[in-house]
């Protein structure tokens, strides 16, 4: 059996890696990192300033109102994450053995997904929800039946069936995710 | 700690362990462009856990865990990465060759590296530290698997080695 560790290990090495060369790739890293969060920062303020449009833009309080709710929603998004990505570490970094690791990134792969509908999905449905209560209302008498029918067989099943759709996508995710999990727990 | 201390740490455990660290990525990542890549990326995940290291482990468990972890993340982040299986499973699979037909030292490299890829992530690692030297106890220690899980697999590994490249002489 030595012959075959003394072949592993005789191998040769390439080009060994410079302090400098480390020192570019982490800057190079933490540039990318800003850049991701700088879009996503972005993308939110983009959709604030939507919906901070619409209540300059559009009549009617409720819809005025359901903006505002709206702008809420994003800024509680941003917010989190905000607080998710301050809280990211590198956990390979950590010196975890490698089932406690693995078994951190899995988790955290499950818990994102399990909860990903309360912090991404739900703080913009009460905007939503006030913004079509406020079309409805808004809408003159004799309108108010087309405006409903409209609602209902185009905007609300469109919004369950997507929204249903990634839950269960979701869902079925964190179930494998848990599997692999348990797994792990077995061989620990 | 300050920079130039991370610094320090990095460069005398890149040092030491450099050849291991790049064995590693060879096993795990077989495109030579991705393999440079992830060869760097461990690196770097190596200099910043100096930035943490507090001697609670020997450098050698910590340089190996933080370089498997790196290498775990590699294969995790790869698109449609197989799922891999276990040691047992590979050993009944993988019949195709015999001792006698892996000619020259190259091409035995070649065939342990994609057995090393077939495999689920322990079952690897455990594989790549026997290979690097390490005992069972250091094992356990870089794994977090428990001294008869490690026992159990070590023997599993040894087995299929012997069969694979020893023609059956187990050492």
């Amino acid at each position: 059996m030595a012959d075959i560790k003394n072949l592993w290990q005789s191998q040769k090495q390439e080009e060994p890696v410079t302090l400098e060369n480390v020192h570019a790739r982490a800057g190079t890293f933490q540039r990318r990192i800003r850049r991701r969060n700088l879009i996503e920062y972005a993308a939110g303020a983009v959709a604030i300033s939507v919906f901070a449009w619409y209540i300059y833009a559009l009549p009617g309080l409720m819809v005025k109102i359901g903006s505002g709710f709206c702008i809420a929603g994003m800024l509680f998004i941003l917010w989190q994450l905000h607080r998710r990505i301050g809280a990211e570490i590198l956990p390979e970094t950590s010196g975890l053995g490698l089932i406690d690791f693995h078994r951190r990134a899995l988790a955290r792969q499950r818990d994102g997904l399990r909860t990903v509908w309360k912090w991404y999905i739900a703080p913009v449905i009460p905007g939503f929800l006030t913004m079509t209560a406020g079309f409805y209302f808004d809408a003159p008498e004799p309108m108010r039946a087309a405006v409903l029918y409209d609602l209902f067989t185009r905007l609300v099943p469109f919004l369950v069936l997507v929204t249903g759709y990634v839950l269960f996508v979701n869902a079925r995710g964190a179930r494998k995710l848990q599997k692999r999990i348990d797994e792990l727990d077995d061989v620990k | 700690m300050d920079r130039a201390e991370q610094d320090a740490r990095y460069k005398s455990a890149a040092a030491q362990y450099g050849p291991a660290l790049e064995r590693l990525a060879r096993a795990v990542e077989a495109d030579a462009a991705e393999r440079r890549d992830l060869v760097q990326d461990i690196h770097v995940a190596l200099w910043r856990s100096m930035a943490v290291f507090d001697n609670r482990c020997s450098l050698r468990t910590w340089v190996f865990r933080v370089a498997h972890n790196a290498a775990a993340s590699h294969a995790m982040a790869r698109r449609r990465a197989p799922k891999g299986v276990a040691i047992e499973e590979l050993d009944l699979a993988d019949e195709a060759a015999g001792p006698e037909e892996i000619a020259g030292e190259r091409q035995a490299l070649e065939r342990l590296m994609a057995m090393i890829r077939a495999l689920k992530a322990p079952d690897a690692q455990v594989m790549l530290l026997y290979l690097e030297d390490l005992d069972a106890a250091a094992i356990g220690e870089v794994t977090g698997l428990k001294p008869g899980a490690v026992a159990v697999k070590i023997h599993r590994v040894k087995a299929l080695l012997a069969r694979r490249f020893e023609g059956g002489r187990d050492g």
